[in-house]
């Protein structure tokens, strides 16, 4: 066979571009549910894990608990995940116990995401749960231990009249303030990426809050204007 | 080529030309990454553990089968001017198909291995394979010879994860070997300490080569 004219050059390229490109297509298209699912899944257990609520390895029982504790909404550009109490959810009337916020940004060497919560009453944070982490290991990737995790909770992004001030990460062992957390050391970089990540979500919540009008007097707001009057 | 199978990358004719069985030693005499030093980006970075480098190696192989077996079956219908751009299409269907399966299935293991799944494609080993050894072979035996090479690039990833993750973490594939209050090694998990191991074996890959090598020619 003469395989190098043009003619059958240019319908071999065509034939074999087109057949990868059905069978690459076929394969995600396949897959996606499965895709989907995980990725659904992963979502719920890191939301239910931020909003202190123990998430069951079955993912059939993850969905049940899932859609019992929390509501997902998008006010204005955010998604935000309330935690609310079940028995007023039966009667139609959600009572929220706290929020977990997303945030997502650069750290210092990848792509940095996660959920922060904030408590509805008093307005403090709840946790930190990274949903993407890929920092240098046993540095950057110490953020994600449980025992830096504990250093968020009951820190208070706020100030006494619900203004953000925004949380800090200082120098170990330096931490005073109540919205200061003694950072990681060695994973300088990492931590202020951190902060910053942190204070940009905390911040568009604050506005996403404060340029809902009809949310104004809604439960949510008295509750997140009331923790801190 | 006609009947007699022909490896080009591996010179060492009179030991493979031939038998899938002779093929089948490329994964120990002509190991892509302890002598042909090839695919060692991918190696050096997704080795901080034994179960990344053993997924790892199972990507490389099932790639390099099928990129193999495709190229191979399509040898005689390939024209020459677009030949390595057909085997680069090939590679990245099968690594896009790989990469879409550990997604839905191995969703951890995909975003441990991150982008590296994808740079497959830019794999020496499985180019290296397709034009040198596929293109002149009939499919049986470059998917052989595919297996063999992916088993070999497997086996030495296995054992620097093993190294690095022993003496970085004091772990094996997860499991604590010196006990909890082992403290990290964190240079063996940077990059400077994958080097270091991949030398030592190297060299010690060598010394064992050279010694049977030698031990073969004296009882001869």
């Amino acid at each position: 066979m003469r395989t190098n004219n043009s003619l059958y050059t240019i319908c071999f390229a065509t034939i074999l571009a087109s057949l990868c490109g059905l069978l690459t297509a076929g394969a995600k298209e396949i897959l996606a549910p499965w895709q989907a699912r995980h990725v659904d899944a992963e979502r719920a257990r890191a939301v239910l894990e931020v909003l202190g609520i123990k998430a069951p390895a079955d993912t059939a029982e993850l969905a049940g608990v899932y859609n019992r504790f929390v509501i997902a909404e998008k006010i204005g550009d955010m998604h935000i995940y309330e935690r609310i109490v079940p028995h007023a959810q039966m009667q139609g009337k959600p009572q929220i116990v706290a929020w977990a916020i997303p945030f997502s940004g650069r750290g210092y060497i990848n792509k940095m995401e996660g959920l922060v919560s904030i408590d509805a009453k008093t307005s403090l944070i709840q946790d930190v749960v990274f949903t993407e982490l890929r920092e240098t290991p046993n540095y950057g990737m110490k953020i994600n231990q449980p025992e830096f995790r504990a250093r968020f909770r009951g820190k208070d992004p706020f100030d006494a009249i619900g203004r953000r001030r925004g949380i800090f990460l200082v120098k170990p062992g330096q931490a005073k303030e109540q919205n200061e957390i003694d950072a990681i050391a060695g994973a300088t970089e990492t931590s202020k990426a951190l902060q910053n990540i942190l204070n940009s979500a905390l911040d568009q919540f604050d506005k996403t809050m404060e340029a809902e009008p009809g949310r104004r007097e809604s439960p949510r707001t008295r509750a997140w204007r009331g923790g801190r009057q | 080529m006609t009947g007699q199978e022909h490896c080009t990358i591996c010179n060492t004719s009179d030991l493979l030309a031939g038998r899938a069985g002779r093929c089948l030693k490329g994964a120990w005499n002509e190991n892509p990454i302890a002598i042909q030093v090839l695919g060692i980006c991918s190696a050096l970075a997704v080795t901080q553990s034994v179960q990344t480098a053993l997924v790892m190696g199972a990507a490389v192989t099932f790639t390099a089968v099928f990129t193999n077996l495709f190229v191979s079956l399509l040898r005689r219908h390939t024209p020459q001017s677009v030949r390595l751009i057909a085997q680069v299409l090939i590679i990245a269907t099968f690594v896009t198909i790989l990469d879409e399966f550990l997604k839905a299935f191995y969703p951890t293991m995909s975003r441990e291995l991150g982008a590296y799944v994808a740079l497959i494609i830019t794999n020496c080993i499985i180019m290296g394979r397709a034009e040198g050894f596929a293109l002149q072979n009939g499919p049986v035996l470059s998917m052989i010879d595919g297996a063999a090479n992916g088993l070999g690039y497997a086996l030495v990833l296995a054992v620097i994860g093993a190294v690095r993750e022993l003496i970085g973490g004091g772990t094996v594939a997860g499991m604590h070997v010196f006990g909890d209050g082992y403290v990290s090694n964190n240079f063996m998990l940077a990059a400077p300490g994958a080097f270091i191991v991949l030398g030592v074996l190297i060299a010690c890959y060598n010394a064992i080569r050279l010694r049977t090598a030698r031990t073969l020619g004296e009882s001869q």
